[in-house]
């Protein structure tokens, strides 16, 4: 049994097929990467494993479980973690504080204990405030810790994103397109951390992603995706020379 | 029947901004009461024909919310939907307390052309109502032609499916922004014109009808035409059968009631489509 | 300007920043504690007024400051703590046990108002809770055994363990420490995973939920505390205005608790504080111009020998006498909040503060609003 696996998963929209019996497994300690065509179903699959779809058909397992069921709020705690395509920050608070949200699946106290602010709840606090300051030193964010997100360049705001999903202690991160947006330098450096994530931390990445050179630098192994269906799976330079994916992307 | 054309007139008005805009306009009960005014002083203090001051109030509604829309309400686009509304509710406030400044506090009659009665079969109906049925059928006929059948209808619609892409089009947002504004504001005024000899003109006959109407707007699905008028049907009958057949005091709480019920079952309304954000 | 030093993540949790912070703090509770002392009891009663707000500022700040939700019928939950308090009262209830009663019942209304609450958003939200206050204020007119309806209800000032607060001095402490414990109360939810989780749901729902927040329990959780703090403020309120009706708690008084967070500041417990000032102290301030100003600009006239200042005085007077004024300065100063500071007093007040402490190096451009376009909130 692999670490996640997803079998002939499915869902329609409207009549329209956006993934249509999509399998695939990834082993623990890789990254995996999802490419395609725009439209091709791969930000759906994202949605479909942190559960904010439901899916019309298939399965989803991950670490020996079934979490086809799971409901979204539960998703963290199991320890699958995701960023967002379009960036989705909690915007009027400040950096610290969106990490410190991310701690939210770890916490402890109670809602009466908090009323009263009671030394446990600060000790706990502490305990979360400590697991934030790992991600703030682990992508250099020190600078920005007492900023608004609103205030924060955009490129900084997508590192966010990656320090927030670290935050939850995850064991399956998922990345939905973080180059988009960046420049040359800054998607480099995102190569770094993702590469410093599965080797460093040990997290295995699923990712999406349309930057080819970012693709081939950091996956394992890639699987490209067209019209909802797999075309092609393997290492990066066997899937990029494929024909069926050559044909994908040139629209032969 | 009647007053629910009215609701469904209102609603109408509430949904056009919406749709276009994506403001809620609280003051919209607010307009209509300062229609039934403008229109009571042309035909009562200044002598004019029932029609002319009909049509000078809703002309000079539609001119008075195309400058709202200029003034105010153009420099909080892109601000939060919540004070938005706040804004116009604060609006809606300066309008009555300049009502009540202007006009007092008396309740006034407006005079119309339809006195009369038809007996059919022994029902009867007082024109008053039917003009009031009439006069909602004409303006929807009218609005229909025009948002489908002109340059101009076809303009605001493509703006409110997408303000940037419209703009991309060479559409003068910003104009069609105002003259819906204008629209809706003289829908407004048309309806305080046509319910004024039913509820008699006072400062306050706007905020009652207007929290109906969104009521009735809301039940409809907010940002769906039919639903609107249809809403606001449905809210008119409800009100009519609870005053009819209930005990006192569920005519006005009849429609609410029914309105949190049906936003349990249905949340986005009866016409609504529930539509989620991509991420 | 201040740069505190930081060297243990205590200091970020503490309530207060650091000895400044404490000072100024301290020196604000001293004031209101000496100055009830020091003024005519007219006044004291007026300033009660702010406390009593400020507990209803709190309340409507969590939910549509912090938590995003927002609610049109507030006045509903004031009206069912006061008279939920009231009745206890009259059935002889000791005082705590009536509030510990009326804050648990509103509490228990705002679960129930907050469930199906949790599907809809923005406008749906606001007109559900509309309709939940008009057909409240129904019952409370028609649920003559409980209510008295129309006929209305006499409050009496409260006798807590026999100890009467009968005059305005007194009640204005009881207010002032009901004001305090539930400021520090909801100080420590919002510096705790529960306020993160309010804020979180405010910003990015489906983020929210990403990071392992459970939309439906935060979401009731938030109306349910609002609506406890807005049961206190009710028994409270009862109190303080002696004589409940039905009508008093009618949509106007929810707008108008939502006009208090917004010219306050969304967002920020100072906010709901200078809005409470704001709205408790703005009657009071017309009533005295109103008939100040006729009488000032007539004595001007007199001195100055410029005859019309004296009637443009005298119309001034008249039309501030004028009813229906109010609502409408309350109206205009809503819409100049909202186009000039939509950050309301609070965010006015953090510029002015700035300004002092960066003088003369003060850049208007700091706080500039961005030009944006149009941003669908359809889409939720």
């Amino acid at each position: 049994m692999s670490f996640f696996t997803a079998n002939n998963l499915s869902i329609n929209f409207g009549g329209i097929k956006a993934v249509d019996g999509v399998s695939f497994d990834v082993e623990q300690g890789e990254v995996f990467t999802i490419i395609g065509p725009n439209g091709a179903g791969k930000t759906t699959i994202f949605n479909l494993v942190s559960r904010i779809y439901e899916p019309s058909g298939g399965k989803l397992s991950f670490a020996g479980r079934d979490i086809t069921n799971v409901p979204p709020h539960l998703i963290a705690a199991l320890g699958i973690a995701r960023t967002f395509q379009n960036i989705e920050l909690f915007e009027h608070a400040t950096l610290l504080q969106n990490l410190l949200l991310a701690r939210h699946a770890h916490k402890r106290s109670s809602f009466w204990s908090e009323l009263l602010f009671l030394p446990s709840v600060r000790r706990l606090e502490i305990e979360h405030r400590e697991a934030v300051e790992k991600a703030i030193d682990f992508l250099d964010l020190q600078q920005y810790r007492d900023s608004l997100i609103v205030n924060l360049p955009y490129g900084v705001r997508k590192v966010t994103e990656l320090a927030r999903a670290l935050c939850t202690d995850p064991r399956l991160l998922l990345l939905d397109e973080p180059s988009s947006g960046l420049n040359v330098e800054e998607t480099e450096d995102m190569a770094f951390w993702i590469q410093d994530i599965k080797n460093v931390l040990g997290i295995t990445v699923l990712m999406v992603e349309h930057d080819m050179s970012l693709v081939s630098a950091v996956s394992d192994r890639v699987m490209a995706l067209n019209y909802g269906r797999p075309i092609a799976t393997g290492v990066p330079a066997e899937v990029q020379a494929h024909p069926e994916v050559i044909r994908a992307y040139l629209g032969g | 029947m009647a007053v629910g054309c009215i609701y469904g007139l209102v609603a109408l008005g509430f949904v056009l901004i919406y749709k276009a805009t994506e403001l809620v306009n609280f003051a919209q009960g607010d307009l209509l009461t300062l229609g039934a005014f403008v229109c009571y002083m042309a035909v009562v203090w200044w002598g004019l024909d029932y029609w002319v001051g009909f049509v000078i109030a809703v002309v000079v509604i539609g001119a008075f919310g195309a400058l709202l829309d200029r003034v105010v309400l153009r420099q909080v686009i892109g601000q939060p939907q919540f004070a938005v509304v706040m804004l116009t509710i604060g609006l809606g406030a300066m309008f009555r307390t300049f009502a009540s400044v202007t006009w007092g506090s008396e309740i006034y009659t407006l005079p119309t052309p339809f006195g009369g009665v038809w007996t059919i079969g022994g029902v009867t109906l007082s024109h008053q109502y039917l003009s009031i049925i009439a006069g909602t059928l004409v303006l929807c006929g009218v609005l229909y032609a025009f948002f489908n059948h002109t340059r101009l209808g076809v303009a605001m619609q493509a703006t409110s499916q997408n303000q940037l892409a419209a703009y991309y089009m060479g559409i003068p947002v910003k104009l069609i922004f105002s003259l819906i504004w204008a629209i809706s504001a003289g829908v407004a005024a048309a309806a305080g014109i046509l319910l004024a000899p039913v509820t008699l003109i006072d400062t306050n006959m706007g905020l009652a009808v207007a929290l109906k109407a969104f009521a009735a707007a809301v039940l409809g699905g907010f940002g769906s035409i039919p639903g609107a008028l249809f809403g606001g049907i449905i809210i008119g009958l409800i009100e009519l059968y609870a005053g009819a057949t209930l005990p006192e005091g569920f005519k006005d709480t009849a429609p609410y009631i029914v309105l949190l019920l049906m936003l349990i079952v249905r949340p986005q309304g009866l016409f609504g489509t529930l539509t989620r954000k991509k991420v | 300007m201040r740069f505190p030093f930081k060297t243990s993540y205590n200091q970020d949790i503490r309530l207060f920043r650091d000895r400044v912070d404490v000072f100024w703090y301290g020196l604000l509770a001293v004031a209101v504690l000496v100055l009830p002392l020091l003024m005519d009891e007219y006044y004291v009663g007026e300033s009660t007024w702010v406390f009593i707000y400020g507990i209803c500022g709190v309340s409507l700040m969590v939910l549509v400051g912090y938590t995003g939700l927002v609610s049109l019928g507030h006045a509903a939950f004031l009206g069912i703590g006061a008279y939920a308090h009231a009745f206890f009262i009259m059935h002889g209830a000791p005082w705590v046990v009536a509030v510990g009663l009326a804050v648990a019942i509103t509490t228990a209304c705002g679960l129930i108002v907050g469930l199906p609450a949790l599907r809809m958003t923005g406008i749906y939200l606001a007109i559900a809770t509309l309709a939940f206050s008009v057909i409240i204020q129904e019952v409370f007119s028609r649920w003559e055994s409980v209510t008295h309806g129309f006929a209305g209800m006499k409050v009496d000032r409260p006798v807590i363990f026999g100890v009467a607060f009968a005059d305005d001095r007194s009640f204005y402490y009881l207010c002032l420490f009901f004001l305090v414990i539930v400021l520090w109360l909801t100080r420590n939810l919002l510096r705790a995973p529960t306020g993160r989780a309010w804020i979180a749901i405010r910003d990015s729902e489906i983020a929210a939920q990403s990071m392992g927040v459970n939309l439906a329990i935060y979401k009731s959780m938030a109306f349910a505390y609002s609506a406890g703090v807005m049961g206190l403020a009710g028994a409270l309120f009862a109190h303080k205005i002696a004589f409940l009706a039905p009508d008093i708690f009618n949509i106007l008084l929810s707008i108008q608790f939502l006009l208090l967070v917004i010219v306050g500041g969304l967002g920020s417990l100072h906010g709901a504080l200078f809005g409470a000032v704001f709205v408790a102290l703005l009657p009071p301030l017309i009533a005295i111009l109103r008939d100040s100003i006729p009488d000032s600009m007539a004595e001007f006239a007199a001195a100055t020998g410029i005859t019309p200042v004296a009637s443009v005085g005298a119309a001034v007077g008249a039309f501030l006498a004028k009813p229906g004024v109010e609502a409408g300065i309350f109206g205009l100063i809503l819409v100049l909040v909202i186009l000039l500071e939509p950050l309301g007093m609070y965010g006015r007040w953090l510029k002015i503060k700035l300004f002092f402490s960066t003088f003369p190096m003060y850049k208007a451009s700091t706080f500039k609003r961005q030009k944006s376009y149009m941003r669908s909130e359809r889409l939720r």
